[in-house]
């Protein structure tokens, strides 16, 4: 098989250490949490030799099969779990698996709780009355696990939460969890929204307490100011230009926000995925914007920002700087 | 080796009724296994050439139980997908032109992670289509940091051995 020592083009011309490297990157640069001096030692490590670029494309070509997807987002992963059960109900009703299956359904199969999940697809957006009194408003594309124990407890998976807990005595004040940690309200209206990156806490009224998912206390967030939590921390952000809940009375009010602030919010009232490059995201914004509309409010951006919005199909929207 | 077209030709004329009995009793349809008997001889049209065969039964019920395992997966996964439509309004589906292309990708997918532990494919997954980085993930599936770095590395190997090796 021909082939150059600077440009392999077989599997076998990458040696196994290489390839162990290029995964080590991908692992490390997709972890979140890698640093500017990881990024400068991957750069370092790609310029060095020809079949560090080779191996690196290869793994890229992995990425792209998921990157592909990524738009799904919570709606691919949840078909890809739902395809792996069936073909594994498959397997175990023509097997002899039985006897292991009726051992699992009765002694090690979570008892059933007291718990309802909520999902508000893009535009929708939904009101739940809790026992005791809290209330708590779902904006579009939420997803929301609602356990009502001695505390009504509520999982947000993803998406944004208005919770108006004014009227409901302590104990039935609702604790908000994600992935990130747990907000927890003393007399309180303050919005939760799960990103990617952590989650954001703004109190329009009253405190909320932060903590981590393993219930240490991280900060009390006051009226007026907005917490990032993330990875086992909680800090004070610059307010974002949104006014908090404003999705409720169906509008996104816009006080010199940046552009990427506008189109997350957005993207929660349209279907499909909606991407924005960094440089439009900086982009600052004032105004009001109709959620009913959000093609429209769209329309009218590319009208007064230089940004151009390519809509490749109405599943895939990108707006760019010009 | 054999010219492709005159032996597939043969090859057609003297097994595919084999084939389409061994995929009928393989796959519920009749409709689709009368299709995937099609599908076999045109893959076979598409090659460059053919080997020489001892065994062509045995050749083309392999190929044949590669589309068979296929079709079973994206039809799998197709009514998953329908199922993850079903939670949402309809105003919100897909165009069926999307759909096909969307089904056609998560079976690719889903073909790449075959054979990964369930765990190793949800920090995956967790990762690649839900964005969480590996703190995150560590919290939401109580395993160490490290457990979810070593499934990420086990997860981009193999589906780079599935897809490249």
């Amino acid at each position: 098989m021909a082939s150059t020592a600077g440009a392999p083009n077989t599997q076998a011309d990458i040696p196994e250490p290489v390839l162990e490297r290029a995964i080590a990157w991908a692992v490390t640069l997709n972890s979140g949490t890698a640093s500017a001096a990881d990024r400068a030692a991957f750069a370092e490590w790609l310029a060095l030799a020809a079949v560090h670029r080779c191996a690196w494309q290869r793994i890229q070509a992995v990425e792209q099969e998921f990157a592909g997807i990524r738009p799904l987002g919570e709606s691919a992963h949840r078909t890809l779990r739902g395809s792996t059960r069936r073909r594994r109900r498959g397997v175990l009703a023509g097997g002899l698996c039985s006897f292991v299956l009726l051992f699992f359904t009765l002694f090690l199969l979570p008892m059933p709780q007291l718990q309802q999940e909520y999902v508000t697809a893009a535009g929708e957006r939904r009101t739940l009355d809790l026992p005791g009194g809290a209330r708590v408003y779902l904006d579009g594309g939420t997803v929301l696990t609602v356990e009502l124990g001695e505390a009504p407890t509520l999982r947000l998976r993803r998406g944004e939460l208005f919770v108006d807990s004014g009227l409901a005595q302590a104990a039935d004040k609702p604790r908000v969890w994600t992935a990130d940690g747990v907000a927890t309200p003393l007399g309180t209206r303050f919005t939760v929204t799960k990103r990617a990156a952590g989650t954001e806490i703004a109190v329009t009224e009253g405190d909320v307490l932060l903590a981590t998912a393993t219930g240490e206390s991280l900060a009390t967030a006051r009226v007026g100011e907005r917490w990032r939590l993330a990875d086992g921390v909680a800090v004070a952000v610059a307010n974002n230009g949104l006014r908090p809940g404003a999705w409720r009375e169906g509008i996104i009010e816009a006080d010199d926000a940046p552009l990427g602030e506008v189109l997350e919010a957005l993207a929660r009232h349209r279907r499909g995925w909606l991407h924005y490059d960094a440089e439009a995201a900086a982009l600052r914004v004032s105004g009001v914007f109709r959620l009913d509309d959000a093609d429209g409010a769209l329309v009218v951006l590319e009208g007064t920002l230089p940004v151009r919005v390519e809509r490749r199909t109405p599943w895939w929207v990108s707006v760019r700087h010009k | 080796m054999p010219l492709v077209e005159p032996f597939v030709a043969t090859l057609y004329r003297d097994h595919h009724t084999w084939l389409h009995r061994l995929l009928q009793r393989r796959l519920p349809c009749a409709e689709t296994a009368a299709d995937l008997v099609q599908d076999v001889f045109v893959r076979l049209l598409g090659r460059p050439a053919l080997p020489a065969m001892d065994e062509p039964r045995a050749y083309l019920a392999r190929i044949a139980n590669g589309l068979a395992i296929d079709h079973r997966r994206r039809q799998a996964v197709e009514r998953a997908w329908l199922e993850t439509l079903a939670a949402l309004p309809e105003a919100q589906a897909p165009s069926a032109e999307d759909s096909v292309l969307i089904i056609d990708a998560l079976a690719r997918v889903d073909a790449l992670l075959d054979g990964l532990k369930p765990r190793v494919r949800e920090v995956f997954l967790l990762s690649r289509l839900e964005g969480l980085s590996h703190p995150a993930i560590a919290r939401q599936l109580q395993v160490s940091l490290s457990t979810v770095e070593k499934d990420m590395a086990l997860a981009l190997r193999h589906c780079y051995r599935v897809m490249l090796g």
